[in-house]
């Protein structure tokens, strides 16, 4: 089913999904293993919580597929439909999201230069594990611009579509967002 | 393993789909969606612009020719003639209004700024066209049966109607030359007799029949007779653009002398010393 579909664009794939619902799983195939390690690192660590919200997300897709604007990214709105259902999730677990990244993935962050000049933002010899304490002390404003932009590695118009903020104001909040990291992990250390 | 759970996923929720009988939402469902947010946009702009239009016409047409007789102070007047009713309306009209383009599919691509902006602009365009085409008193007019907003109007008619201060307004109804007296209809039914023993030519020339006048007036409590001391004229609300002009007389100083001579009963009226104080000798 999924090499049927493989050569689908999103959109000719949405199209296919509207008169025949089998192809749906082609959809499902396609985003699940991305969504999952983003649920993931949006803070939920049991995978049982985590197969429920995907399957959520999935049929929430399903049901809104014809509000999908072809303007706009598919990626970008069915990551912000994943994005709303694991926050939905934290509210209604009344728990505050830990942010979880692997070793490697906290390398992104090391990896950040400052905006006037070469420098990186952060000292190299930063362990991961400050990251992580840094990154869920943040607020979530600027939690989700920065996991979104460099560990997603997502540009500023999808990262505007996935949170629904404007443009502009994501450049803001990675801006905000590098500088308040780097004094979270100024504290920690 | 990992192409299992995929499976697993992929299935349970394409078994969900069936059981429960999932179909996408009709595209019609987001369009009417979409299109009310938008419309509702619309409705806050046009409401806005109605507090813009009354607010021009209440600045316009506020009095403030005669603020220096109404009111002891400037700042009194000011804060008596604030359409805080449309000046609050029109922030809430702002607020909803970015409210209802934030809901819209593509309105968070719009900043807070960008919004709030747009809308302003788009409000004052539309209630300066409101108030070209006259209806800025109709609208002001509105607020007329809720408390503690009144329309400017009915401010500015009770302001004359305040015989403490000697201040009255009415419509001409008969001039007695010989006797020297004014009868105004204050109101329906309601008449009131001045004396014009002190009034000058130029005071008397207002008090043609069925003309509406101000009055500033004070009592001699010997005859217990109410003294005309100033006449002014009642001006219709502004035509579109223009405030009502003042048509206050120009005197010369050898006029104005003989009129501290005429007068007796009216040189203790404190809204008439204010009246020759800010406007006579200016």
């Amino acid at each position: 089913m999924e090499k049927e579909y493989q050569s689908l664009t999103d959109r000719d794939l949405i199209a296919v999904v509207l008169s025949n619902k089998e192809a749906f799983s082609a959809i499902i195939y396609r985003y699940e293993a991305a969504l999952r390690r983003y649920i993931f690192r949006l803070g939920v660590r049991n995978s049982g919580d985590i197969e429920d919200i995907l399957q959520n997300v999935f049929i929430k897709c399903y049901r809104y597929l014809r509000s999908f604007n072809n303007s706009f990214p598919f990626s970008s709105w069915i990551y912000r439909i994943a994005h709303n259902e694991t926050y939905d999730f934290f509210r209604s677990k009344k728990r505050r999201p830990e942010i979880a990244l692997d070793e490697s993935l906290g390398q992104n962050f090391l990896n950040i230069e400052t905006n006037d000049n070469n420098e990186y933002l952060f000292d190299k010899e930063v362990d991961s594990r400050h990251v992580n304490e840094a990154l869920e002390s943040l607020d979530k404003k600027y939690r989700d611009v920065l996991l979104l932009r460099y560990i997603e590695e997502k540009d500023y118009a999808q990262i505007s579509d996935i949170l629904q903020i404007p443009p502009g104001s994501v450049a803001t909040l990675i801006h905000r967002g590098k500088i308040a990291l780097r004094k979270a992990l100024e504290k920690k250390q | 393993m990992e192409q299992k759970i995929k499976n697993t996923i992929a299935e349970k929720v394409i078994k969900k789909i069936e059981e429960e009988k999932v179909a996408p939402l009709a595209k019609w469902h987001f369009v009417v969606k979409d299109n009310t947010f938008w419309a509702l946009w619309l409705v806050s702009i046009i409401i806005g612009s109605c507090a813009v239009a009354a607010s021009i016409f209440v600045f316009l047409n506020a009095g403030w020719q005669y603020e220096a007789i109404t009111h002891d102070s400037f700042l009194n007047f000011f804060f008596d003639i604030v359409p805080l009713f449309w000046i609050i309306s029109f922030a809430l009209m702002i607020f909803l209004g970015y409210y209802n383009i934030r809901k819209t599919s593509r309105g968070y691509r719009f900043s807070f700024v960008l919004i709030v902006i747009a809308s302003l602009l788009l409000s004052f365009l539309g209630g300066t066209f409101l108030y070209s085409i006259g209806v800025g008193k109709s609208i002001d007019n509105f607020r007329d049966p809720i408390p503690f907003a009144k329309p400017i109007i009915r401010l500015e008619e009770d302001r004359w109607n305040n015989s403490d201060k000697g201040l009255f307004s009415g419509v001409v109804k008969s001039l007695d030359k010989k006797s020297k007296l004014v009868t105004l209809e204050m109101s329906v039914g309601i008449e009131k007799a001045f004396s014009t023993i002190e009034l000058s030519d130029r005071d008397l020339e207002f008090l043609t029949p069925d003309s509406r006048v101000r009055i500033i007036a004070g009592l001699d409590k010997e005859t217990n007779i109410l003294v005309a001391c100033a006449v002014l004229p009642w001006e219709e609300p502004g035509i579109p653009y223009t405030p009502r002009q003042i048509h206050l007389p120009q005197k010369l100083e050898s006029e104005r002398n003989r009129d501290l001579e005429r007068i007796n009963i009216c040189k203790d009226v404190r809204p008439y010393q204010r009246y020759k104080e800010a406007i006579i000798t200016n």
